[in-house]
């Protein structure tokens, strides 16, 4: 699945420029990436988007010249600012007294771009896990037609479902 | 005010954002008590203004003009010249040389303005000037106020 939106096309000579130091570059760089950053935030954080973009925005700066293949700034931006927004939507929900992440279209967004970051995650949940949450998330289907194709019952894919969201939670906050 | 449309960022975050890019970087910040045009119109004033509120700058030439881009010659004190591009957006300035980077972000809150101040030196050349960064800090805030007293009385200059 592709990044929505017009995330491509960023000049990696920019980025090369922005990493050492030229200030026009950085403010090109800001203007390129801060769409995205501030999509994948609200995706991820809802209420909490516009904090966990600005947070995201200055770990991405700040972070820049360890960047090694300026080609890959979008994947790895995203791969920023989904980290900084779970962990910005974690600490609201902690300090809200909120429990376990169960809103699917909240977890959905997770996945929807397919950044190596989303693949790795992913591939460190068990077997299992792994299966009903690319099913559900990334092929939309409903539990009784995930049941169906694993031969499990429907109890059994609701409980796997709710303990892959769970986990995949917690691994990317690792 | 924002740059336009939707996915603008706030002038004073993207000022914290490029000092985050550039390590070495001061920055200062503060509630100036004027309205945010009257603020802006002194911070970009390069030639009358500029040389009333940044300390280095004894004179500013403007040799090139087109919307949004200005290229400048700065005279600074003890005589050297900086030739600087400079670009301009509402509530957004930056300035950029060889050897520093200078920039401003604003908005309005309320009737005042909330105003930020970056300096940088790029070059090692540059930095061996550098001030201690307490005292690099305290020079930005000076020049803020020098803004603040500029922009609320502009019937005194």
């Amino acid at each position: 699945m592709e990044v929505p939106g017009p995330f491509t096309g960023v000049d990696p000579g920019v980025v090369r420029a922005a990493q050492l130091g030229d200030g026009f570059a950085v403010d090109e760089l800001i203007d390129a990436l801060y769409p995205l950053v501030r999509r994948i935030s609200a995706r991820i954080a809802g209420a909490q988007g516009e904090d966990a973009a600005q947070e995201a925005l200055l770990a991405i700066f700040r972070e820049l010249p360890a960047l090694r293949s300026p080609e890959a700034v979008i994947s790895w931006a995203s791969a920023v600012t989904a980290r900084i927004a779970v962990r910005v939507d974690r600490t609201d929900r902690r300090q809200h007294g909120g429990g376990e992440v169960t809103d699917p279209e909240r977890l959905s967004s997770w996945v929807e771009f397919d950044s190596l970051e989303v693949t790795d995650v992913l591939a460190r949940l068990p077997a299992r896990d792994h299966a009903v949450l690319v099913l559900s998330d990334l092929h939309g289907l409903s539990e009784r037609d995930i049941a169906a194709r694993l031969g499990v019952p429907a109890g059994t894919v609701k409980s796997r479902l709710h303990r892959a969201r769970r986990r995949f939670r917690e691994e990317w906050s690792q | 005010m924002n740059r336009a449309g939707d996915d603008s960022l706030d002038p004073v975050l993207r000022l914290h954002v490029l000092a985050a890019a550039l390590p070495g970087s001061v920055v200062a910040e503060r509630t100036v008590e004027a309205p945010f045009d009257q603020v802006w119109r002194v911070v970009t004033d390069l030639e009358t203004m500029a040389p009333r509120y940044e300390t280095n700058v004894t004179a500013i030439e403007v040799i090139e003009r087109t919307p949004k881009r200005v290229r400048i010659v700065a005279t600074l004190r003890g005589g050297h010249f900086e030739e600087m591009d400079a670009r301009f957006e509402p509530g957004w300035s930056l300035m950029q040389s060889r050897s520093f980077i200078i920039a401003f972000g604003a908005r309005p809150v309320g009737i005042h303005t909330q105003l930020a101040h970056l300096e940088h030196r790029r070059t090692s050349e540059s930095a061996q000037n550098l001030e201690p960064s307490h005292r690099a800090y305290e020079t930005l805030l000076r020049e803020l106020e020098a803004i603040e007293n500029l922009a609320a009385h502009p019937d005194r200059y």
